[in-house]
């Protein structure tokens, strides 16, 4: 069986792989490790000395 | 040169580092629009109400000066919008000049320009390709095209060589709807023309396919330019105003990608109970009532961010307008899927229940999310303390939303009924009403409609004031 014959099957797959790649994204935004990162980037906007106050 | 010591930077350092002149300029513009998009919106609500205002000229008809109104509001005032508030946006959050300085900067916004004068007045002279949102015949296509990708090339080179280690969240949303609007636009817009120096050409896709391919990237320009770039906005300027971060981050990172994810596959509800097979119908119907999650994910961070400071909603005009936009977000994103199920579409389709969903949209999300942008961008921009007269911006606050609540409940009641006068039977299996009557029994709403129009195109005059006395530095009298 060569990738052609194969082909078809992987393909009728791409939702599969898509929500596959979302959950890994999912993941990678949720784990905790990331907490402090993400709280860091968060505040980017109230770092740029601009503003009114 | 580290983010920190970057972050430190005193306004007038950024002055330097940033390009200015050409987000003031854009939000000048911004303004122009604006009330041209209302005022041509005003004309055309009271022609429907009062034929004569067509004036008999085939240059002012209702055919004609519709496109004008809605390429006014989505590509004028909320495209120039967008332009100016990601130029500024990602720049102060990669801590960065625009990538190409100001010549592009410039070739950018001026080119966006050109490209609504002269598709604009295609329209008065009946220039059209007769695609809904991408009515501009070819040769405006073309020049867009060549802007949209400098404008692309400008935004990925200045995310390049950001100081920022970062891309914040409010980049990846705009750089999520300049992408797809350029293969939204390119794709839609395949045609021949028939000569080189004529106007008239033909989509390179016929039947049903063109169709499909046409409400695809309609709905998508919903979704990216209208939704995807305001969120942008909305990411920067909440917190901005707010003074503190978005309630989630992560929670910003998982609407983003269920967002870009969803999106892209609702396009077919457009086209429900027509020769589109109804598998694709289906697909566009799950997929639109899938994006409740996100756009609702979307909603709670913009309004939690406020957790802690909603005081700040009584005195900051600008967070008091972006705060009603998330909500009309909200609501305008659950009508849109309750709209996709196809018994309902049965119902709402082709009637005026959609231009109220439309304007729901429009003006309560989009519009308020620029005016509360502009009411912050501005005194930053020039340099002042606060605005000209908060009494003003809240008078500008008060009498928008009346105007947008007299139009959506019009717009419900007149489809609604719209709807199911269309479907009424007798005892005899004929149909109950004539086409004719249906237009009678919608004119009081019409003229409600046109009230609310009138009131909104009120609202942001005084708002044009208010601003343009905030850049003067004009200090206000007491009490307002």
């Amino acid at each position: 069986m060569d990738l052609v014959a194969v082909y078809p099957a992987l393909k009728s797959l791409w939702t599969v792989w898509l929500v596959l790649v979302f959950a890994l994204l999912v993941f990678r935004a949720l784990r905790p490790s990331r907490r402090a990162a993400l709280e860091i980037a968060a505040s980017i906007p109230l770092r740029d000395g601009e503003g009114r106050e | 040169m580290t983010a920190t010591t970057m972050a430190v930077g005193a306004r007038s350092e950024s002055r330097e580092l940033y390009l200015e002149d050409v987000v003031r300029v854009s939000m000048v513009l911004t303004v122009f629009w604006g009330i041209a998009a209302f005022a041509v919106g005003l004309l055309i609500a009271l022609q429907l109400a009062f034929p004569v205002l067509n004036f008999d000229l085939e240059w002012t008809t209702f055919g004609r000066l519709r496109p004008l109104h809605t390429s006014a509001a989505i590509f004028a005032f909320g495209g120039t919008a967008l332009i100016g508030s990601s130029f500024h946006v990602v720049q102060r959050t990669c801590r960065a000049q625009l990538f190409g300085g100001e010549p592009v900067a410039w070739f950018i916004l001026m080119g966006y320009q050109l490209f609504i004068v002269v598709a604009a007045t295609g329209y008065l002279l009946g220039i059209t390709q007769s695609r809904e949102y991408a009515e501009p015949e070819w040769y405006a296509d073309l020049w867009l095209t060549l802007v949209w990708v400098v404008y692309l090339v400008a935004f990925v080179g200045t995310l390049v060589k950001r100081e920022e280690p970062h891309i914040y969240v409010a980049n990846w949303f705009f750089l999520a709807f300049i992408l797809t609007v350029a293969l939204l636009h390119v794709v839609n817009n395949l045609a021949m023309p028939v000569s080189v120096f004529g106007t008239k050409s033909y989509s390179a896709f016929a039947g049903v396919q063109d169709a499909l391919t046409q409400w695809w990237y309609a709905h998508n320009a919903v979704g990216f330019f209208l939704t995807a770039g305001f969120l942008g906005m909305m990411y920067y300027f909440i917190p901005k105003a707010a003074g503190r971060p978005v309630y989630s981050y992560r929670l910003s990172i998982v609407h983003f990608w269920s967002l870009i994810f969803l999106y892209i596959w609702a396009g077919p509800h457009h086209l429900h109970y027509t020769a589109l097979p109804e598998w694709a119908q289906m697909l566009g119907m799950a997929f639109s009532i899938m994006l409740w999650m996100p756009s609702w994910g979307g909603m709670i961070n913009g309004l939690m961010t406020l957790s802690g400071a909603w005081d700040k909603l009584r005195t900051d005009a600008s967070l008091r307008f972006s705060v009603t936009a998330v909500a009309f977000y909200g609501m305008s994103t659950f009508e849109g899927p309750v709209m996709s199920i196809r018994p309902v579409n049965a119902l709402s389709h082709y009637t005026d229940w959609t231009i109220g969903h439309v304007h729901s949209g429009a003006l309560g999300w989009v519009a308020f999310i620029v005016f509360g942008m502009l009411y912050h961008i501005v005194p930053v921009l020039w340099g002042r303390k606060d605005l000209y007269s908060r009494r003003l911006a809240e008078v500008h606050f008060w009498i928008s939303t009346i105007g947008i609540v007299l139009y959506i409940t019009a717009m419900w009641v007149s489809g609604i009924m719209q709807g199911l006068m269309w479907r009424a039977y007798d005892e005899l299996g004929f149909l109950q009403y004539s086409f004719v009557e249906t237009v009678q029994a919608m004119h009081p709403f019409y003229v409600i409609r046109a009230m609310g129009g009138a009131l909104f195109l009120i609202g942001a005059l005084v708002m044009a004031y208010n601003l343009w006395r905030t850049a003067r530095g004009d200090a206000a009298p007491a009490r307002v």
